[in-house]
């Protein structure tokens, strides 16, 4: 019985957890975080959030010469990035193709932001 | 009983010394304050005009847990955000150069002297912009020919176009530490003049 008890409180506990986190899927921005939201009507379209690109979390493992002015412009929006490129292997997809980071089918992990205001 | 006078003088100036290292702390931090008055006084009507939010009002300072775990390790700066400079050069960083090979970068170029920018102020120290902290993270061409010439003194700035995202404050203010608040005033206005 008292077993039993345990256990749903946990089955619960972690059902209510599990959907708080997968609901704020939007985080707080770090500073350094670029939102990138350029192609923000064809995100919309596609029903995926917008991109945010951390840059300091990027920095631990890279120098900025790495991505700078090669890989990307160094201006927020100057860069015309699309997932078609991405897998292809252009712009983040130099990176995200599985062989030196994940590749870029987990959506969920680039596209995190949503604007305050539109939920 | 000479033991005990002694031990009393002893005790006597040990307190002299700790009052005399308190009152020095509290002087230092009322300079620092009285500087960024000064300053503020001097530039005020300059940042209205312009429309510059007041830099010298700090950035919100932060906690350990505010950080993402990756970042809590590193040395902090005063307002708790990682001072990597300073991480640099303890050493603590592994950043890579190129994400598949040297030749990615071409033909690098080394170039380590420090450059003096003299400042239009009497308050403040001149600047002393070092080529090697930031060509330890940055190549040339992020910086010359643009924004900068690679020339001493033949780029014409102000402190206004850096608040304003230009020059020093394409990176200073988006990726590289702030220019907001005394104490990041004073990582860049370091030399001082008699
Ligand atoms: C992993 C690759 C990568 C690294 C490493 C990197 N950046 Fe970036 N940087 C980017 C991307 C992507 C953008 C966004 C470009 C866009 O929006 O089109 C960007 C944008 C910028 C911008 C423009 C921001 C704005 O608001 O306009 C600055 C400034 C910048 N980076 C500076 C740096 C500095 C300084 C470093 C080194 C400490 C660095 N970057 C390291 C990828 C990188
Ligand atoms: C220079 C190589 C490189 C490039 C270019 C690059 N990344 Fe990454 N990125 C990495 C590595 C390495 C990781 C860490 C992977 C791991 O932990 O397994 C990572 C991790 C991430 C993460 C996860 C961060 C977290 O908090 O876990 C995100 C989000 C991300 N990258 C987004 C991007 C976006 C968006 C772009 C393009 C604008 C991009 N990256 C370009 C190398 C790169
Ligand atoms: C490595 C990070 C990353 C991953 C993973 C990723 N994206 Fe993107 N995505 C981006 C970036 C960067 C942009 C360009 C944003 C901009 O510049 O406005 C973008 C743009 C888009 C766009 C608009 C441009 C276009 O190509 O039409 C769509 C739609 C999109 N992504 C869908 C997806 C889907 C669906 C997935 C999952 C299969 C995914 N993304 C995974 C980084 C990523
Ligand atoms: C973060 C930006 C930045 C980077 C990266 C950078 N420089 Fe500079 N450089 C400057 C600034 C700022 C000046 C001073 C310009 C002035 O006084 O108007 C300067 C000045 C110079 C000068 C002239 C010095 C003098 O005494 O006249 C030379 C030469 C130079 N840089 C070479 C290089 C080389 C070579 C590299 C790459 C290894 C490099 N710089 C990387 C910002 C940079
Ligand atoms: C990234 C480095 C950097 C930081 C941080 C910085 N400055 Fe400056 N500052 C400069 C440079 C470079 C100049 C010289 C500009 C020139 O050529 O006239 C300057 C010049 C000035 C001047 C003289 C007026 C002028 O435009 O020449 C004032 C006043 C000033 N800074 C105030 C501040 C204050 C207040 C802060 C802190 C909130 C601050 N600075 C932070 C780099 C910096
Ligand atoms: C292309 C980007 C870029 C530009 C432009 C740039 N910096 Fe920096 N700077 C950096 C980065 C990255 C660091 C490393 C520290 C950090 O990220 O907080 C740095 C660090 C510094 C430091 C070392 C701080 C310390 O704690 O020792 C000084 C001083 C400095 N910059 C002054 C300047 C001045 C003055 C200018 C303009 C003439 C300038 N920087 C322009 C990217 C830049």
């Amino acid at each position: 019985m008292y077993r039993m008890m345990i256990i749903l409180v946990m089955l619960i506990g972690g059902i209510l957890v599990s959907t708080v986190y997968t609901q704020e899927g939007t985080r707080l921005l770090e500073y350094g975080d670029i939102v990138m939201n350029s192609k923000q009507e064809a995100m919309k379209k596609a029903k995926v959030k917008l991109v945010v690109f951390p840059h300091w979390f990027h920095r631990i493992r890279y120098k900025c010469k790495a991505c700078h002015p090669k890989l990307f412009v160094m201006e927020r929006g100057a860069n015309d990035i699309d997932m078609d490129k991405i897998m292809r292997g252009e712009y983040c997809g130099r990176c995200h193709n599985g062989i030196v980071a994940w590749e870029p089918l987990y959506c969920d992990r680039c596209h995190i932001y949503e604007p305050p205001g539109e939920r | 009983m000479r033991r005990q006078v002694f031990m009393i003088l002893l005790m006597g100036l040990l307190s002299l010394f700790m009052a005399h290292g308190a009152l020095s702390l509290g002087k230092g931090r009322v300079d620092k304050k009285d500087i960024a008055e000064e300053i503020r006084k001097r530039i005020q009507a300059q940042l209205i005009r312009l429309g510059i939010p007041d830099p010298l009002s700090p950035p919100a300072t932060r906690g350990f847990e505010d950080l993402p775990l990756a970042l809590r390790y590193l040395p902090r700066d005063p307002y708790g955000y990682p001072d990597w400079t300073r991480a640099m050069e303890d050493g603590l960083l592994l950043p890579r150069d190129y994400i598949y090979g040297p030749e990615e970068l071409g033909k690098e170029r080394h170039y380590d002297k420090d450059v003096v920018i003299k400042v239009k102020d009497e308050v403040l120290g001149d600047v002393i912009f070092s080529h090697r902290k930031h060509n330890y993270w940055l190549s040339c061409d992020n910086c010359h020919p643009y924004p900068f010439k690679e020339k001493r003194g033949e780029t014409k700035f102000t402190m206004y176009d850096n608040w304003k995202g230009k020059y020093c404050g394409l990176c200073h203010g988006k990726v590289a530490f702030m220019l907001r608040g005394i104490d990041n005033c004073l990582r860049c206005h370091t030399l001082r003049r008699n």
